[in-house]
């Protein structure tokens, strides 16, 4: 099902729009992302991962409030598109993929 | 709109390439993002990260299409248009329906309507002299039956509007008089259709 695929990044990102339901927006994901994950998310990664979301039509904007630190820009608050079935197709591939390994496979030591 | 004191340079090559629907959103991440670096670890390292942060920003995704990023034609517009209308007539089937009906009897009429009147109009319009030629007709009344307008009028009538009407300058008068027996000296013959005609027949009807 080529049609719900997903990047590694884009599954993160997607995630943590979630997590951040309403408040989502660059600095926010970029935050959230870091201070979860441990890992250093550059702006321009996460603007492209977003934009390439939203036409994938998988997350929507809207233009969030303007305060003082961000000296009267708008925030891009992101949400859920339509189509947030992509994010259950990518659960539920993973998931089957951990069912199907066997046990012993996972159980292997190496010594 | 206070601005804040990020590098300029680095900023407005940013605002160069951006795409201007993106422009004002990221732009906010940076100067937040910046602000709160300053506080944390100096004015010296927030550049150096804003300034990275411009760089890695400079990806296919962020830059402004060269070619415009607004469509220059208006057929979204027109595709609207119909789409709306469309939609409409579905809508108010009933009403879609009288609309579209008598928009189409009123058309046909109009159609009609010239094609009759070019039809008159072009009517022997071979004489040179056809827009001063008329044909008389006539409006019967007799006592006993009823009024009736016939395409033909009474010889006398011609020579009585001509002395009558300034305006007349001449008249012919034709006669149909069917099949005749033709007499000229020894020979007689039997013509089908005879035609009686004023002199003045090929001067008022010139044929071109």
């Amino acid at each position: 099902m080529k049609k719900y695929q997903l990047g590694e990044f884009e599954e993160i990102v997607m995630l943590t729009v979630g997590v951040l339901y309403g408040e989502a927006y660059g600095v926010s994901i970029k935050k959230e992302i870091e201070s979860r994950l441990k890992r250093g998310v550059s702006v321009g990664a996460l603007q492209t991962a977003l934009r390439r979301l939203e036409d994938k039509g998988y997350l929507k904007s809207h233009e969030g409030e303007a305060t003082e630190e961000r000296a009267g820009r708008p925030k891009n608050i992101s949400h859920y598109g339509l189509r947030k079935k992509a994010m259950e197709y990518t659960k539920n591939t993973r998931d089957e993929l951990w069912r199907a390994i066997p046990k012993v496979a996972l159980d292997v030591k190496f010594s | 709109m206070k601005m804040k004191h990020t590098p300029q340079l680095p900023l407005r090559f940013f605002r160069w390439f951006c795409h201007p629907k993106l422009r004002d959103s990221i732009e906010g991440d940076l100067m937040e993002l910046y602000e709160e670096r300053k506080a944390k670890s100096g004015k010296l390292k927030a550049d150096l990260k804003f300034i990275f942060d411009v760089l890695l920003l400079f990806r296919p995704g962020i830059i402004k299409p060269t070619e415009g990023y607004q469509t220059l034609n208006t057929y979204g517009m027109y595709k609207n248009y119909f789409k709306i209308s469309l939609r409409n007539l579905i809508k108010n089937k009933t009403f879609a329906f009288i609309n579209v009906s008598s928009l189409a009897v009123g058309l046909a009429a109009c159609v009609v309507i010239y094609l009759f009147v070019s039809d008159e109009r072009s009517f022997d319009t071979f004489h040179s002299k056809s827009k001063n030629i008329y044909r008389l007709d006539e409006v019967q009344k007799f006592t006993g039956t009823n009024e009736q307008k016939v395409a033909l009028s009474m010889p006398g009538m011609a020579p009585a509007m001509k002395r009558d009407f300034p305006e007349v300058k001449s008249y012919v008068r034709f006669w149909l008089r069917g099949k005749q027996l033709i007499t000229k000296d020894d020979t007689k013959q039997l013509i089908e259709n005879v035609m009686v005609a004023d002199s003045t027949f090929l001067m008022c009807l010139i044929f071109h």
